[in-house]
């Protein structure tokens, strides 16, 4: 189960990847960050950052036991989690505590926790294990996938936590298609939700519709919901071609910049370090999405690639959605960037699924 | 093999993102680099203090002094309410006014918003004492204009106001903002650009809510350049205390150079008046409406913008025309009876006894009626009207103050196209004691009499000094022979001199000076007393003009006035610079 043959296989590449990503991330959060802890306290401390570190440490400690058990455990544990899960998001609509308009949290003591965002992995982790050991495509396992999103999905639009919800979309077809559903299918079918939206606009909570019309046309309502993502712009053409210095970007320093440690993050970077930066940031992601790639192309093992191929989806849609959302090319629905935006919850979530890329890595020479 | 089209479709939107990147990092880069330091770069004013104003005698007329603003610091505020509470009971201003005003006047946290404008001293100081019980609340200091000599020069300084619209937009290309202040009339107004300096500012960092982060650069303000006036401020205060509760004017001035000692016009006001209501003193609001209201015209200066018939003074001009155009001889007499008919109507003469058989000198003497009945109808209006203009009148002196009358001099051109009708014999004879259509301004007037003590120059009339040049000594000779002068000269020493001389009750004895009195008739009311003197005789020096609105014949209390004036000058020595 565990030997130096496995260790061989250990991808460097993809762990070193992500560990300089985080450290970009530190880096940003400390920046951003800096003018309330300096300002409120008078000394300075580093919550958040202290947090962040913690929260990475336990992470390692996760992905070590992760690492360690053969991914194929896993999977067999994937209807206990996804069971549990679905009781956590039930539990969270029931007694969640409210943020931001939304009641995404469970409170554990003082530290609370977003069950939506284990969801994405914890389905991921489901639908692998189901599709891995079903051969043929047919209708009945694509109707049993979309009933195995679907639930989860609307608890979490409910929520409402429109972003996250919208990340299961991806993901459900692209494992449906690397499982061999035929392309055309899967078009007609995102065709029809993609008429049936309408009736999703009905279903939407008031601000989420205002975000939706704001991206439209920011200007509507340049200080209310639209100033997060005009201030973002700004931050991020500000930068130019190798930004204003760390520590030393306006729009984030003077506090022009909202939900600048989590959400738009990436802004910071954009407007400390320029395009330079953010190119470096973008690069280590294709990387990071590329490593995973080879990994799925060199693992056998049918559910070990639907696994790989999930985790890639949910990976690559949280960056290119929350990049694009950052310079206002998408509609701010909430999505944190893996590794760098603080969140206990995304940065155990992103740990785990690399824990997993990893696992799946080292033992993809077990036939 | 489905792995290739989910990789296609990784690396398009990689690529899709790297490309919106470099367009609005790079190509966008300064556009968005430009609303960035919009967004943190806030602009505070630093007003310029106006240059200051001098007498001739280097007394300051215009001044600065300090005001003390209450003041209140809104991003050191965190309930207004609060700080209002504490300082309405110390200002003795209710808590709503202050909130109004706190409104009214806010324009970013990092300002500090003035609720009380010019506190007296003694409050400041109260205040200054709790300041640091009051959140947000600073004791601003601020330089004011101040007007030392009040009333009595307020029509020569003029006074500030806030700009109107039309001039908002004339001075917007200076850099003139809304809440400036710029001069309304007088030398403020007319030298405002020059006395203005130039505002300062300062570039403020702010966060999000507008706070100042800090300061980024700061360009001190230019104060405005200082003034020199030709006047002397106590001869106008002594003046002006002669002319007190009556209406009129008086100007002094140098006869060779053309520089005004003095210019009083009554009735006035106190220029300060308009500061205090600008820094929102109820009474002197209330005041400033009556003086707008008041039939009195008390913002004209009656001096320069106010026309009226000048009466028997300008037999100066017409006596002059008969003598250089050879109407009349120096020898010639001529018959007063006492009445004169022209046509089918009979002018009299203000002696309805008659002056006898009399020549040119003694008719200025006696300013004779009838003798310049006969003179005026020989030249006629033509010849009378050509000299009035060569004499400056009709038209504007040039003095560097705003809003001067040119008068006006009537001719048979001007009659027909006024009223479509031909020029009269009667009105001949009344435009040659100078009645009927003819209308001067008390300075045109002056400038008339300084021509004759002059020896024939017509001297721009100014009230700033150059600074050494003699420039605002433009001067135009008029050509007149020195006889002519002579002739007229000696006529107005014996309006003084002579036991009959229209004059004698302002007779000085030991001194020698000229003069000529007029008494303008209006229907209905007391005339128009005027007395135009020059002084001394020999080798003149002053003219001195005294003009009082329906105040009776010119030889009466106009005359005492000069006479008065006459007296301060020999007592006081005026026209020097110390």
């Amino acid at each position: 189960m565990f030997n130096l043959k496995t260790w061989k296989n250990f991808d460097f590449i993809l762990f070193l990847t992500t560990v300089f990503i985080f450290a970009i991330g530190l880096a940003f959060l400390y920046s951003s960050t800096y003018h309330f802890s300096y300002k409120h306290n008078g000394i300075l401390t580093q919550s958040f950052l202290i947090r962040q570190i913690t929260w990475f440490a336990l992470a390692l400690l996760i992905g070590l036991i992760i690492v360690k058990v053969d991914y194929q455990k896993w999977l067999e544990l994937a209807y206990p989690l996804y069971g549990l899960n679905f009781i956590l998001l039930l539990l969270v609509l029931l007694s969640g505590v409210a943020k931001l308009g939304a009641q995404r949290w469970i409170s554990l003591g003082n530290i609370g926790f977003q069950p939506s965002e284990f969801s994405k992995l914890i389905i991921v982790l489901t639908l692998a294990r189901y599709l891995g050991q079903r051969e043929g495509v047919c209708g009945k396992e694509m109707a049993v996938c979309f009933l195995i999103v679907g639930a989860p999905f609307l608890l979490i639009v409910k929520q409402p936590d429109l972003g996250t919800a919208l990340a299961l979309i991806p993901i459900l077809f692209a494992i449906l298609y690397v499982w061999g559903a035929r392309l055309r299918t899967l078009i007609l079918i995102f065709a029809a939700f993609g008429l049936s939206s309408p009736f999703l606009w009905q279903a939407l909570k008031d601000y989420q519709k205002r975000r939706i019309l704001v991206f439209i046309n920011p200007d509507a309502d340049p200080l209310g919901a639209g100033y997060t993502v005009i201030q973002s712009k700004i931050a991020i053409g500000s930068g130019g071609l190798f930004g204003k210095g760390w520590l030393a970007g306006t729009q984030n320093q003077l506090n022009f910049l909202p939900e600048r440690h989590t959400d738009f993050i990436f802004s910071v970077v954009g407007e400390e370090w320029g395009f330079a930066g953010a190119m470096l940031l973008l690069i280590l992601y294709f990387v990071l999405i590329w490593r995973a790639y080879s990994c799925a192309q060199q693992t056998q093992d049918s559910s070990g690639r639907l696994l790989v191929c999930g985790i890639i989806a949910m990976l690559s849609f949280q960056v290119v959605v929350n990049v694009s959302m950052t310079m206002g090319l998408m509609p701010a629905v909430g999505l944190p960037l893996p590794l760098i935006s603080y969140g206990g919850s995304s940065l155990f979530t992103t740990m785990a699924s690399i824990a997993l890329l990893l696992n799946i890595g080292m033992r993809r020479t077990v036939f | 093999m489905h792995l290739r089209l989910l990789k296609k479709i990784t690396f398009v939107s990689f690529l899709f993102l790297t490309l919106c990147l470099a367009y609005n990092q790079i190509i966008k880069g300064p556009y968005y680099s430009q609303l960035s330091q919009n967004n943190r770069i806030k602009l505070a004013r630093l007003p310029a203090p106006r240059g200051l104003i001098y007498d001739r005698c280097k007394r300051v007329v215009a001044g600065q002094r300090l005001m003390f603003n209450a003041a209140l610091l809104s991003q050191e505020i965190k309930d207004v309410q609060q700080s209002l509470e504490k300082i309405s009971p110390i200002l003795n201003i209710p808590q709503e006014e202050l909130l109004r005003r706190f409104r009214k006047n806010f324009s970013a946290p990092f300002i500090p918003v003035v609720v009380a404008a010019d506190v007296p001293k003694e409050t400041a100081i109260l205040l200054e004492c709790k300041e640091s019980d009051i959140p947000g609340l600073i004791i601003q200091t601020e330089p004011l204009r101040d007007y030392r000599y009040g009333a009595s020069l307020c029509h020569i300084l003029g006074y500030l106001g806030s700009m109107a619209e039309d001039e908002l937009r004339k001075f917007k290309e200076y850099g003139l903002r809304t809440k400036d202040l710029i001069g309304k009339s007088g030398v403020e107004k007319e030298f405002d650009h020059y006395l203005r300096g130039e505002a300062g500012g300062m570039q403020v960092e702010v966060d999000n809510r507008g706070c100042k982060v800090r300061v980024l650069g700061k360009r001190a303000p230019r104060k405005g350049a200082d003034l020199y006036l030709t006047i002397d401020a106590q001869l106008q205060e002594f003046i002006d205390s002669l002319l007190e509760g009556k209406k009129g004017a008086c100007v002094v001035m140098d006869v060779q150079s053309g520089e005004i000692l003095s210019m009083v016009s009554e009735p006035g006001f106190d220029p300060n008046l308009f500061i205090a209501a600008l820094n929102g003193k109820p009474a002197a609001e209330r005041r400033i409406k009556e003086l707008l209201n008041s039939r009195e015209a008390v913002l004209v200066n009656r001096a320069i913008s106010g026309v009226y018939p000048p009466g028997s003074i300008f037999k100066i001009v017409v006596a002059a025309a008969g003598l250089e155009t050879d109407g009349i001889s120096p020898e010639a007499r001529l018959e007063c009876p006492g009445s004169f008919k022209v046509g089918r109507r009979r002018f009299f003469c203000w002696n309805l006894d008659g002056h006898g058989r009399q020549n040119l000198t003694e008719a200025i003497a006696y300013s004779c009626n009838v003798f310049f009945y006969k003179l005026g109808l020989a030249l006629g209006p033509q010849k009378i009207a050509s000299f009035a203009r060569k004499f400056g009148l009709g038209n504007t002196t040039g003095v560097d103050l705003p809003y001067e009358s040119t008068g006006l001099v009537p001719s048979r051109g001007w009659k027909l196209k006024t009223y479509k009708e031909r020029w009269y014999d009667g009105e001949t004879a009344n435009f040659s004691i100078g009645q009927g259509y003819l209308l001067v301004t008390p300075l045109q007037m002056a400038q008339v009499i300084s021509a004759v003590a002059n020896g024939g120059y017509l001297t721009r009339p100014h009230i700033v000094e150059t600074g050494g040049q003699k420039s605002g000594g433009f001067r135009k000779r008029l050509a007149l022979e020195k006889e002519t002068l002579e002739i007229i000269k000696e006529g107005m020493r014996r309006v003084i001199d002579d036991e009959q001389g229209t004059g004698r009750q302002a007779r000085i004895s030991g001194v020698q000076w000229a003069a000529k009195t007029g008494t303008a008739q209006v229907s209905n009311r007391a005339s128009h007393g005027w007395f135009g003197a020059f002084y001394p005789f020999d080798e003149p020096r002053f003219s001195v003009l005294v003009f009082l609105e329906y105040g009776g014949s010119g030889g009466g209390t106009p005359a005492m006035i000069a006479k008065k004036i006459i007296e301060y000058i020999i007592e006081k020595d005026v026209g020097g610079r110390t």
